[in-house]
Parts: structure tokens; sequence; C-alpha cells
């Protein structure tokens, strides 16, 4: 899952950033409105968490011209401004969540998953593949309710195929989605996450679709 | 002259203007009405003595004689006081005298000198106690040397008497007239200062946010003062609205500050990580209550303004929606003109408050209702979650009362909304809702 924060106070843009590495997120930062809007533009996030007083242009405007030009990612709005008539304004302009400052990032975090798991479809907080389970609160996976221990790539790559179960990610797709911007992409590296994660959980989960990419599914019952 | 009112100080005025030029008018008058009188009295005095010169002559023995007509009928009424006496000098027994007179005498004064013409006057109180005012003239008649004493008087009582009853009729006319003054003073006053009292009507509708300035036709005399004074509400009002803006702008520049502190604390030791969650708790408690107290304040100071509830509900509606998709909101508007007599905004946050309210504890249904009471706009909002309890619903309409803390809120939603409701007037009922959870029913004032 990559995310974009936009936030021009630095302090609280790392905080943010850290809060949600930590939470297995990749992540990107801008600091001001028109960075902002062109990292949204162009990259493939997941969520954006958007700061609505920015400096250059402001994160209305940024919102605005989103969604105008059909970018649909789900964007959580961060303002100091609490009044209702702020977030008709903000969630007129797109917004699909809004944050009141000050806020704990725990509860930033949490919208985050709701969101990004509400845009992939999903209701419950955790996901299922047959007997897989991911309990996106908690970041556990158990198979049959055994725990699974993964390392945080791993849990990422896990994370956003169970989001988008039974469709097909070409390595590209899934680079994009689980490095943020600084990191040294080489394809290779999902193919050695994949082979670990299949042997963590069992071969089934995980197909190699030839020449298009990968799928997550449940196996047939036969199969475990 | 501080205090006590214009038109008190006005009337005052000419109140006493009316009774100086009244009492002055009066003195004026009767004097010269007394020098008039008795200008007349004594012409009437004198000519009456002239009357009798013409009329009185010695007859062939030396006696005198004559008939003489004064046509008066006070001459013939004994003891009148209107006197007339002929008598020879030397020899006072050779004598006329007027009916009036009888046997009586006028008699002569010692010490006043004849002028020229052998005339002389004084005055005198009879034997009847009565001021009398006599001519007397010495002439000699036909071709004697005999000279002979005219004397005529006047009773001076009967133009004292004739005085007296003009002041009395002037006087009571003129204190009616005074009156009258007076009174159409008072009404003049009235009127001419009518418009300051619309002026001060005016304001006291501003003061109350009845209206933003002050409105009609003035007077071109005060009119200036008006425009200054209207002038000096805009300006007023803009300053308030910028240090408003600012305060705002202040306690929203905070809470990005706040946020990082706090976020900061819980990775600090034990010890400082309290001190810090404490202190910035303070913080955002003083910047909410600055915001809400902004806010309140800016409600005394804006002008009965209208809201459709209609646009206004499903705008808030569609928030919801957006921000709880799990939830189904159905809206029920019943009747026309459902409008709200009150600022958008403050719409916005009563309602936007209890659908939050709403949300955060419906199961999966929550309903709008907006329909119009009387002179009211009822706004129901009902969710099927677990509902209140009557002293939960009483608790949670105080301030910083918080229910359930485990969902997120800032714990002021419903005693903010009571605020918000009371300052115009309406109320807040909590009640128990046919979907099972909670009833918000606000009621607010609708024209």
């Amino acid at each position: 899952m990559r995310l974009l924060v936009v936030e021009d106070d630095k302090n609280l843009n790392r905080q943010l950033c850290d809060a949600l590495t930590d939470a297995g997120y990749a992540v990107d930062k801008a600091f001001d409105g028109e960075e902002g809007h062109y990292l949204g533009d162009t990259e493939p996030y997941d969520a954006i968490v958007l700061d609505i007083g920015l400096p250059r242009m402001d994160g209305i405007t940024v919102l605005e011209r989103w969604r105008r030009d059909g970018r649909s990612m789900p964007v959580l709005v961060l303002t100091a401004r609490d009044r209702w008539s702020d977030k008709v304004s903000g969630i007129d302009a797109g917004a699909d969540d809004y944050v009141t400052k000050p806020f704990h990032v725990e509860e930033v975090l949490a919208r985050v998953r709701a969101l990004i798991r509400r845009s992939a479809g999903h209701a419950a907080s955790t996901l299922r593949c047959g007997p897989l389970e991911l309990d996106t609160r908690l970041s556990r996976v158990t198979v049959d309710g055994n725990p699974v221990k993964l390392t945080s790539h791993e849990l990422r790559l896990l994370s956003y195929l169970m989001h988008h179960q039974d469709k097909v990610h070409s390595r590209t797709d899934l680079t994009e989605h689980l490095y943020d911007q600084d990191f040294d992409r080489d394809s290779n590296t999902i193919e050695v996450f994949v082979g670990r994660l299949r042997r963590k959980l069992g071969a089934d989960y995980i197909e190699t679709v030839r020449g298009l990419g990968y799928r997550l599914k449940a196996p047939e019952p036969g199969q475990i | 002259m501080q205090q006590g009112t214009l038109s008190r100080r006005l009337i005052l005025l000419t109140s006493i203007w009316a009774v100086i030029s009244i009492g002055l008018a009066a003195i004026f008058l009767s004097q010269a009405y007394r020098a008039n009188a008795e200008r007349r009295f004594e012409e009437l005095v004198t000519a009456n003595l002239y009357i009798l010169m013409g009329a009185v002559e010695p007859d062939e023995d030396g006696m005198l004689a004559g008939q003489p007509d004064l046509r008066d009928p006070r001459f013939l009424n004994f003891g009148s006081g209107w006197y007339w006496v002929v008598s020879s000098v030397s020899v006072p027994s050779n004598r006329l005298a007027s009916a009036s007179l009888a046997d009586g005498d006028v008699a002569l004064p010692s010490g006043i000198e004849f002028d020229d013409r052998f005339q002389r006057s004084w005055s005198y109180v009879d034997n009847r106690g009565q001021e009398l005012t006599a001519v007397e003239a010495r002439v000699f008649l036909g071709s004697g040397s005999e000279i002979y004493s005219f004397r005529a008087t006047g009773n001076r009582g009967d133009i004292a008497a004739e005085i007296n009853a003009f002041i009395r009729t002037m006087v009571l006319l003129l204190a009616v007239f005074g009156l009258g003054f007076i009174l159409a003073s008072f009404v003049i006053v009235r009127i001419g200062l009518a418009p300051i009292s619309g002026a001060t009507a005016s304001l006291g509708a501003i003061r109350e946010g009845k209206a933003e300035k002050l409105e009609g036709s003035f007077p071109s005399e005060i009119q200036p003062l008006i425009d200054e004074t209207n002038a000096l509400i805009v300006s007023n009002r803009s300053i308030i609205e910028r240090a408003r803006t600012q305060v705002g702008n202040l306690a929203h520049s905070l809470k990005t500050p706040i946020a990082v502190i706090r976020n900061e604390a819980e990775a600090a030791p034990p010890a400082l990580k309290n001190i810090m969650l404490e202190q910035t708790a303070a913080m955002q408690h003083q910047v909410q209550a600055y915001l809400d107290r902004a806010r309140i304040s800016a409600r005394h100071a804006t002008v009965t303004s209208r809201t459709e509830a209609k646009p206004a509900l499903e705008r808030l509606v569609r928030v919801i929606a957006k921000l709880n998709p799990r939830i189904d909101v159905e809206t029920r508007f019943s009747g026309e003109q459902l409008v709200f007599a009150g600022e958008t905004q403050d719409f916005e946050e009563i309602v936007g408050n209890l659908l939050e309210n709403g949300a955060r504890f419906a199961r999966s249904r929550l309903r709008v209702s907006a329909s119009r009471q009387a002179a009211s706009l009822l706004v129901e909002i009902e969710d099927d979650g677990l509902g209140m309890s009557a002293l939960e619903a009483e608790l949670a309409l105080k301030r910083g009362m918080r229910l359930d803390e485990s969902t997120p809120g800032s714990g002021l939603g419903l005693s903010i909304v009571k605020d918000i409701v009371a300052e115009y007037g309406g109320d807040l009922a909590l009640g128990r809702s046919e979907l099972g959870g909670l009833r918000a029913t606000a009621r607010l004032p609708s024209r």
C-alpha cells in the first residue's frame, strides 16, 4: 500500500509518515499544495492524507483538481477548522473522510485503514481469503487461526494482494504500490517476496499468471 | 442642565419664556390701561367743568343761575362722589351745586397754586371716605368784577373698579393663552423630537440584533448623525469581524503544534509524557473555548436571516452518507416552507452534530425528518442504536461529557447543539426513537 502525506508542518508531516511507515505502508511526502498535487496526479497512491491549510495551493483546490482530472483514490482531509460548513466544503470537494486537528496519529491510521479497505470494497476490518485472514487493525496474519510471522515487506505485499483479491497485478504495478518514490526499484525483489510468502502461507494462495503477473485467490478446498 | 430629557428641557424653557413674557405683557397692558383710564377720567372731570362754566351765569340780581346738563346721572345721585359747585369767591352763599352734593361743599385745598389759566386740580377724601379728584377754575362772569369759583369732582373709585375688571379679564385670557402655549409647545416638542425617538428605537433594534443599521428617512438636521452612526456601526462591525477572524486563525493555527506535541509525547518518558499530554489537553481546551466564544458572540451580532432547511439538510445527509457508507440515511420532509430563521452555518452546526452523533451510534439506519409546527421548524434525527436512558440524556447535554469514550468525537457535540439551539430560543429534546435508538428533536424558530 502506497500513501501520500501532504502536510506543510514539518514535524506533523514526519510524525504522520513515521507512523504510517511503521504500520507497513510505503509513504511519500509533500510539503506544499503544488508538490502534493503533482505527486497525487502522477503516482498511483492507494490513499492520500491531505492537509487543507497548505502553502502555494490550498488543499481544497488540490482535491478539486484531482477529482476533476478523474483521480479517484481515497483522500483523508486534515483540517483545523471543525465547523460543519468546512466539513461540507471538504466532502463536496471530493474528500472521503476528515480528521480535525489536533488528532492522535492513531486516529489517522485507523481512518486511513478504513478508507483503503472501503475503496477496495471490504466492509469488515478483517480480510479473508479462504483459511487465510488479515486483521488490518492489528496487522496480524493467521492461517486457520494460527498466526504467521511476516516481515514488514512481506506483510505489505500480502496486504495489497488481499485488498485486491482475484485481480492480476503486474510486477511493475506491485512495485509502484509497495515502494515509496525514493526506493531503488528492482522488480526482482517482488519475486523474492512472493517466494517467501508462498513458503510461509502455502504455495496455493498466490498464483502466477504467465506474462501478466500475480493473483491472490483462495485455494480449492481439496488442495489444502 | 445635564440630566433630564431634551424634551423636558425644551418644555421647561418654553414654559419659563411663556410665563415671563405673559407676565410682562400683563404688567405693561394693565399699566397702559390704567394710565389711559386716568387720563380719560381727568379729561372727563375737566370737560364737566367747562360745560359747567358755559351753563352758569349770574342773573340781573347777581345771583348765580343756570341749568347745567352734564348728562350723567351720577350728579343727581346724592353722595356719589361726582359733584359740581359754582360759588362767588367774595360771597360764598351765592352758589349753585349738583344734587349729588346738596348742601355739602367741595373743600378748597391749601397750598395748591393756580396755573396760568387759573385752574388747579387736587385729590381728597370726602366725608364718606371716597377718594375724589377735584378741578377748580376761577373766572369773571359777565361784565362785573366778581370772581366765581367753578369746581367739579369725579370719584376715583369708579375708575379703580373699571381697571380691576379689565385686569381680571386680561389675566384670565392671558392665563388661558399661556396654558395653551405650554400645551402646544409640549405637542410641538413631541412631534419635533419624534425622529430622535425613532432613531433610539432603531438603535435598540440594532443592539437586539433585529436590524443591521438605522433605517428610514430622518430630518436633514439629524441625518448626518444617523449617517455617522451607521458608518460607526459598519466600522465597528468590521473591527469585531477582523478581531474574531484573527482569534479564529490564532486558535486554528495552534491546533497543528498541539497535535505535533501530543504525538511526540507518546514516545517520551512517562513523566514527561504525562505533563505534555496534560498541558496540551489544557491548551486544546482553551483553544476550543475561545472558538466557541467567538462563535456565540458572532451569533449575537447577526441579524435575522433565513436558511432553507431542505437543501441544507440534503447537503449534510450527503456528507454523513459519504462518511458512513454502511449506514442507510433516510430523509422525510413534510410540508412546504421549511425555513430556519437563522444563519446557515448555525443550522449546519446543529443538524451536522446531531447527525454525526446519530451516525456514531447507529447500527445501520439513520432517519432525518423536518416538519413545520406553528412558528417552529422541527428537525428530528433518529438512529437504530442502543439509545439513551433519561440520566444518560441529561449527562449528554452537559458540556464536555462523553458517554462513550470508545467512539471518536470531541465530546462537545450535543452540548454545543444545545447551546446554539438555546441561542435561537429553541430547545433540544432527547427521547426514544421507533427505530430503537436515540431520537434527538431540535425545535427551531421559523418565520
